[in-house]
């Protein structure tokens, strides 16, 4: 009897561990929903002055970095894709259960549609990374059709078919990985394209018009929630790409707003985009999206407003906030990468990438000891340590910090090294053993090259455990060119 | 309440929980008052119908009891079969109205059409109460049995009527003889309940049943869907490979019913019968139909092929009484003629089969064919196979028209090119899908081969195995039902085949 109890007992915990070890990879892992939650759970109690709720609106275009960097404010954006207001509900009335913010802020872009349900994954991305509770369980029930819910309580019946997905990033601790996935990440959604708006036509729109009955009915809730824990609850909309038949909503959500006196405010930031300094033909992504520069100017201009509005004070320096200067640790970094990528002049490339704790390869293609140029690009690479004279043929030369890490034309075919946790980066230079191999420049197995006659140049960002990119400056009619392809 | 639902996986553990904790005298009612819930979580109202034929035939079961105690008389004798003929007129009365009346409606009113009338239509809907043809042919049985003299009849109601409900093989059998499951049934106080073997075998069987489902069943059901939907677009290959996986789709679908249903009895301590014994291992069709729904084609013989006379008379007589049987058999499967079609192919393959017999043999022994060695065996397995796929285009189709204009294409659309070109990836299984339902049919075909070679079922091979390989099994099985069973909210929990029978 007692060695079938034993039995049975080791059975069901190593079912419980290969469960969890299942859970662990196939849950979905959604930046734009899940971790969100799942991080803010993290924050220490009664830490943060300002949280942001609702879409994309605001884990896009709400910079906490900024927040930080510059006005000293702890914001956290607690959003999820395409966030439906009852959904923004739950989020606000778990964030309450340990923070008292100085401030809640509201998206009201969603309270504009229509529909009692949203799609599966945005139903998935807005409940899953909340701990099981009441509210949980409340929330999944306000989102989803009967049938459904026990299918989204439980979530595995909708994350099991992922065996077809699955990739080497679902096998991680997501904590341990970027910054978008740390505890310093407070859960904003950066984006560094550039794509043309047209500007928004100035237009006055004073008609209303009515909401959906669910969506009032759970901004309503919303408003109350914050008002029993006597928090200012602000409803905002951010600038975008409006159609004036959104703004007839906005309007019904001011008189909404103006029904609950002090403590609640509405704010749309469509019309003072000027004032803000937006550019609409370089600081969106999209028609409701801005890219990182846009959501500066914009985070600025709300962080202002909030400093005016509330009691929020500045806490940099503070040893408590230590995660808020990684996050501008890793924030500075994200923007310096960027600025990398969009470097196109090679001796400025160059220049660029003349700091430590990257690993830059370069890797040389073709006919280039006859290139006009050549001597320009030879001193160029020097400053590396790069000898290109030396150099035979294809080559390659890893370099960190200054010091060649490998080169081609040695003993060794084929070199690697460990970057971070999870990525390897393997060089081959094509000789070295007689046979006729292929040059290549692989991270975790996958070859880069951007030319095929010409410089290309890989790099790795050791801190930031993030590829940058690998850029290619090609041989055109017997000279290198100095722009990058 | 489907066997592979969320709401089951909460349902038996907390009846079987219940089940072991409650005083052993309350034992049958909790599980007639959960085979009851059971039930009734598909539509509550047909609870009633249910309980009409419990009451039905438990009356009829006591009339015939006490018409025995008196002493026989041809007047005795009368009243009995009036007794049963009066039972069978409203049990079978019932199952006409639900299940045939749309059936005869139509072909009334197609002999109308012909003759120029106008036609008859119904003032309502009918909908066709789960798994009605198996607890009306369960109760039947037991009339039969008493008024034979096989069983003595139940007193008490409850336990009569937790014998035509319970749960595990309520809606899709196996369907049980009063012999076995009335007797087990009167003694469910002596169960004891904790028995590690009983217990962790009717899991396995339950979890061998849940993957063939989820796994093979549903996922085969994706390739067969695609192309009997669209059947005119394809050819010779795609129409062959979606009537193998049909073959494939239905005995995963519905020998997991059973398994299911004889693990969960087990679980509790009552012993269901076999109801699948690797059919498509037979050598020939009748030895197929001693191996296929085992439960329902020992009725028909009991029931229906021996009263008629069975084969104890002229071979005339004998092949008529096949063909009834099938014929008979292709009606409860469903009503339409197809299944009809159906039943009488498969009564009419063993006619044939018996006629041709001896000039076979003639043939084999003039050729000198070794009867005894693998391919003359593999031959006979193969020929049976494609015989019951042949059959089980009749099934599958939705009408006569469709099943024959398919036939027709698989013998005129030759398409070989589809074996190359990819394009079997774009119907309903993708590369991995495929893979999976590979490994998955040779985990079915060991299992089953298994069975056919030593009698064993998976249970029984496991409790001989040392302790990992059990484990990697049942770790195995488990979570290969977790990942790659077809579920959840994008997916609506596929009723099992049977159930509309």
């Amino acid at each position: 009897m007692i060695r079938k109890t034993v039995k049975i007992i080791a059975f069901f915990l190593i079912l419980s561990v290969l469960l969890l070890r299942f859970h662990q990879v196939f849950r979905f892992k959604f930046n734009d929903g899940i971790y969100g939650m799942e991080q803010f759970y993290r924050e220490k109690e009664n830490s943060l002055d300002a949280i942001f709720f609702g879409s994309s609106h605001m884990y896009v275009n709400v910079n906490t970095s900024v927040l930080w960097k510059e006005y000293g404010i702890a914001g956290y954006d607690l959003g999820g894709s395409e966030q439906p207001v009852w959904n923004s509900y739950y989020y606000v009335k778990e964030a309450l259960k340990t923070q008292k913010p100085s401030v809640l802020v509201l998206d009201c872009f969603t309270a504009c549609r229509t529909g009692d349900y949203v799609d599966e994954s945005r139903i998935i991305k807005n409940t899953y990374g909340m701990k099981l509770s009441r509210d949980k369980i409340d929330a999944v029930n306000a989102s989803s059709p009967e049938s459904d819910r026990i299918g989204y309580l439980l979530e595995y019946p909708t994350y099991h078919g992922r065996y077809g997905d699955l990739s080497r990033s679902d096998y991680r601790k997501y904590a341990d990985t970027d910054f978008m996935r740390s505890n310093s990440w407070k859960g904003q959604y950066l984006h560094t394209s550039v794509h043309s708006q047209p500007e928004p036509e100035p237009e006055e729109v004073t008609e209303t018009a009515e909401l959906d009955e669910k969506n009032e009915a759970y901004l309503r809730r919303t408003i109350e929630l914050a008002k029993e824990a006597e928090v200012p609850i602000l409803l905002m909309v951010v600038p975008y790409v409006t159609d004036p038949k959104e703004t007839k909503f906005y309007n019904r959500i001011a008189e909404i707003a103006e029904e609950y006196g002090e403590g609640v405010d509405f704010v749309n930031f469509n019309p003072l985009w000027e004032e803000m300094g937006l550019d609409f033909s370089v600081d969106y992504m999209d028609n409701c999206h801005m890219n990182y520069q846009g959501s500066e100017k914009f985070t600025r201009y709300l962080a202002e407003y909030l400093k005016a509005r509330y009691e929020l004070s500045d806490h940099r320096g503070d040893s408590i906030y230590q995660s808020y200067d990684t996050m501008a640790w890793y924030y500075d970094r994200f923007v310096y990468n960027d600025q990398i990528r969009k470097t196109t002049e090679l001796p400025d490339y160059l220049a660029k990438l003349w700091i430590p704790d990257y690993v830059t390869v370069f890797f040389i293609k073709g006919d280039y000891k006859n290139i006009s140029n050549y001597e320009e690009v030879r001193d160029l690479l020097a400053c590396y340590g790069i000898s290109l004279d030396e150099a035979g043929g294809d080559a390659v030369w890893a370099v960190q910090n200054g010091t060649v890490l490998f080169s081609s034309g040695g003993e060794e075919y084929c070199w690697y090294q460990e970057l971070g946790k999870y990525d390897v980066l393997t060089v081959q230079s094509g000789q070295g053993d007689g046979k006729n191999r292929i040059p290549q420049v692989l991270l975790n197995d996958s070859p880069h090259s951007a030319v095929n006659d010409g410089l290309n140049i890989l790099t790795y960002d050791l801190e930031g455990e993030s590829f940058v990119e690998c850029a290619g400056f090609a041989i055109v009619d017997g000279e290198m060119e100095m722009g990058k392809r | 309440m489907l066997f592979n639902s969320i709401h089951f996986m909460i349902f038996f553990p907390v009846v079987v929980g219940i089940y072991f904790l409650i005083p052993r005298k309350a034992r049958y009612i909790w599980l007639l008052v959960s085979s009851y819930y059971f039930y009734m979580s598909w539509n509550p109202e047909y609870a009633l119908l249910i309980a009409c034929s419990t009451l039905v035939t438990y009356v009829s079961g006591r009339q015939l009891a006490s018409l025995k105690k008196v002493p026989q008389s041809p007047k005795t004798a009368v009243c009995q079969k009036w007794v049963v003929a009066l039972c069978l007129a409203v049990n079978l009365g019932i199952l006409v109205f639900f299940k045939y009346s749309d059936f005869i409606l139509n072909n009334f009113n197609h002999m109308l059409g012909i003759l120029g009338v106008s036609q008859v239509r119904r003032k309502f809907d009918i909908l066709l109460p789960v798994g009605i043809s198996f607890y009306t042919f369960q109760a039947l049985g037991y009339t039969i049995d008493v008024y034979r003299g096989k069983v003595e009849a139940e007193k008490n109601l409850l336990r009569y009527a937790l014998f035509v409900s319970f749960f595990p093989q309520l809606v899709a059998g196996p369907i049980e003889r009063s012999g076995n499951l009335i007797a087990q049934l009167n003694h469910v106080e002596d169960i004891r309940l904790w028995n590690y073997e009983r217990i962790t075998g009717g899991a396995v069987l339950m979890l061998w049943g849940l993957f063939q489902k989820m796994v093979i069943a549903d996922r085969a059901a994706f390739f067969v869907d695609t192309v009997y939907n669209g059947y005119w677009r394809y050819g010779s290959i795609e129409l062959i490979l979606a009537t193998v996986l049909f073959a494939v789709q239905i005995y995963c679908d519905f020998a997991s019913y059973s398994l299911i249903a004889v693990g969960a009895a087990r679980v509790m301590g009552i012993r269901l019968m076999e109801n699948f014994d690797t059919p498509y291992f037979a050598r020939s069709v009748k030895e197929f139909w001693r191996r296929w729904h085992v439960s329902l084609s020992s009725w028909f013989r009991d029931y229906l092929y021996i009263p008629l006379g069975g084969s104890r008379c002229s071979k005339l007589c004998c092949y008529r009484n096949i063909m009834i049987t099938f014929l008979v058999s292709g009606l409860w499967h469903g009503a339409s003629w197809s299944f009809v079609v159906w039943g009488g192919l498969h009564g009419a393959y063993q006619v044939i089969g018996d006629r041709l017999r001896p000039v076979k043999m003639r043939i084999e022994d003039r050729l000198k064919i070794k009867r005894d060695c693998f391919s003359y065996k593999l031959g006979q397995v193969l020929t049976t196979f494609g015989l019951v796929n042949v059959a089980w285009v009749f099934f599958r189709a939705a009408s006569l028209k469709e099943a024959f204009f398919i036939l027709g294409r698989i013998v005129t659309g030759w398409n070989p090119w589809v074996l190359s070109d990819q394009s079997l990836y774009q119907l309903g299984l993708d590369v991995t899908e495929v893979h999976i339902l590979a490994v998955s049919l040779l985990a079915l075909f060991l299992v089953d081969q298994m069975k056919y070679k030593t009698g064993k079922t998976l249970d029984l091979f496991l409790r001989e195995q040392l302790l990992w390989f059990r484990w990697l099994v049942l770790f195995t099985l488990l979570f290969g039902i977790i990942i790659y069973g077809i579920y959840g909210p994008a997916f609506s929990a596929a009723a099992f085949i049977y159930f509309q029978f």
